[in-house]
């Protein structure tokens, strides 16, 4: 096992996990991995780091916010609306003035 | 996620109130969630939320498909942590190089690392390793912090990624991979210390 081509193979295993190499690279990265077992393991740690962030983004998207201010809600809901969003297009008075950021809702 | 901004949009485009209030609580909640990954607390995951939906109503134009509005929301929402209050919770900005991230890597050892026995299926996400999978991604410098969570937590594509930030493709990847390695170490450390404890305790 040569070091330069661990070296090499280590900086490709990102790409390879996403399937963005190009033909060549990955036929090279293949090649090496049927015999080196450290650049195996490397990978497969790799693959489940890139798993758990998954599925930690999935759990953390599920988090809910806390509500919005009644009042912040209705002028946003508001200029939100087509008729809101074509009056701003055509050069009208923004519908969004006024609209200022409320304190923090959090309780944690 | 192209899912709920795409039915957000629609919702967006009906022009019925209830639809777009229930548009606007799908967005908040996209952007809260990025905001609590990025910035680590709630109160700036709700400033990076309610900022954005400003700009949002302040600036929105109509934006032709799902993917211009995510690319926007996350462009604004991105900009809004990076201003945040307590943006000293940041890791000092520093460049990860592969060659200090190798493991036992000296830039000409080969990959020396215990076999990570753990396999996806395995790994539940428990709270004491979710909590050290937090403090990992709070640990790294933030421009790769938001590339790693913009790629692998929030599923934007390479091209999307670099949209966001301001990039190139080339460096996105760059960061992507660094930011993984620099997670697989935090995490390695804490799968073999706990397994040699356990063993320690055993033997």
């Amino acid at each position: 096992m040569a070091d330069r081509g661990c070296k090499r193979i280590f900086a490709l295993l990102s790409d390879y996990l996403d399937g963005a190499l190009p033909v060549g690279d990955r036929r090279e990265l293949e090649r090496h991995l049927e015999g080196c077992k450290p650049c195996i393991a490397f990978l497969e740690s790799l693959r489940t780091t890139v798993e758990a962030c998954r599925r930690y983004g999935q759990n953390e998207i599920r988090t809910r916010p806390p509500q919005l201010p009644p009042e912040m809600r209705a002028r946003l809901v508001a200029s939100l609306r087509p008729e809101s969003i074509r009056a701003k297009v055509s050069g009208r008075r923004k519908s969004g003035q006024g609209l200022r950021k409320s304190k923090h809702t959090s309780t944690k | 996620m192209n899912s709920q901004v795409e039915q957000a949009l629609a919702d967006l485009k009906s022009g019925k109130p209830e639809e777009v209030g229930r548009a606007l609580e799908t967005l908040q909640g996209i952007v809260f969630g990025f905001g609590m990954k990025v910035c680590g607390t709630p109160e700036d995951a709700e400033d990076t939320a309610q900022e954005t939906l400003i700009r949002l109503a302040r600036e929105l134009k109509g934006f032709p498909n799902a993917r211009a509005l995510s690319v926007w929301l996350y462009k604004v929402a991105k900009t809004q942590c990076l201003m945040s209050r307590r943006k000293s919770k940041f890791a000092p900005a520093q460049m990860l190089t592969l060659d200090a991230l190798m493991p036992e890597g000296r830039g000409t050892s080969a990959p020396q690392i215990k076999s990570w026995e753990i396999t996806p299926e395995e790994i539940t996400l428990e709270k004491e390793l979710r909590s050290k999978l937090e403090d990992a991604i709070l640990a790294l410098p933030k421009h790769y912090r938001l590339v790693l969570i913009l790629r692998d937590m929030e599923q934007l594509d390479t091209r999307e990624v670099a949209e966001v930030m301001g990039i190139s493709e080339k460096t996105t990847k760059m960061r992507l991979h660094r930011a993984r390695v620099f997670l697989r170490n935090a995490l390695a450390g804490y799968v073999q210390g706990s397994r040699c404890s356990k063993e320690e305790h055993h033997g």
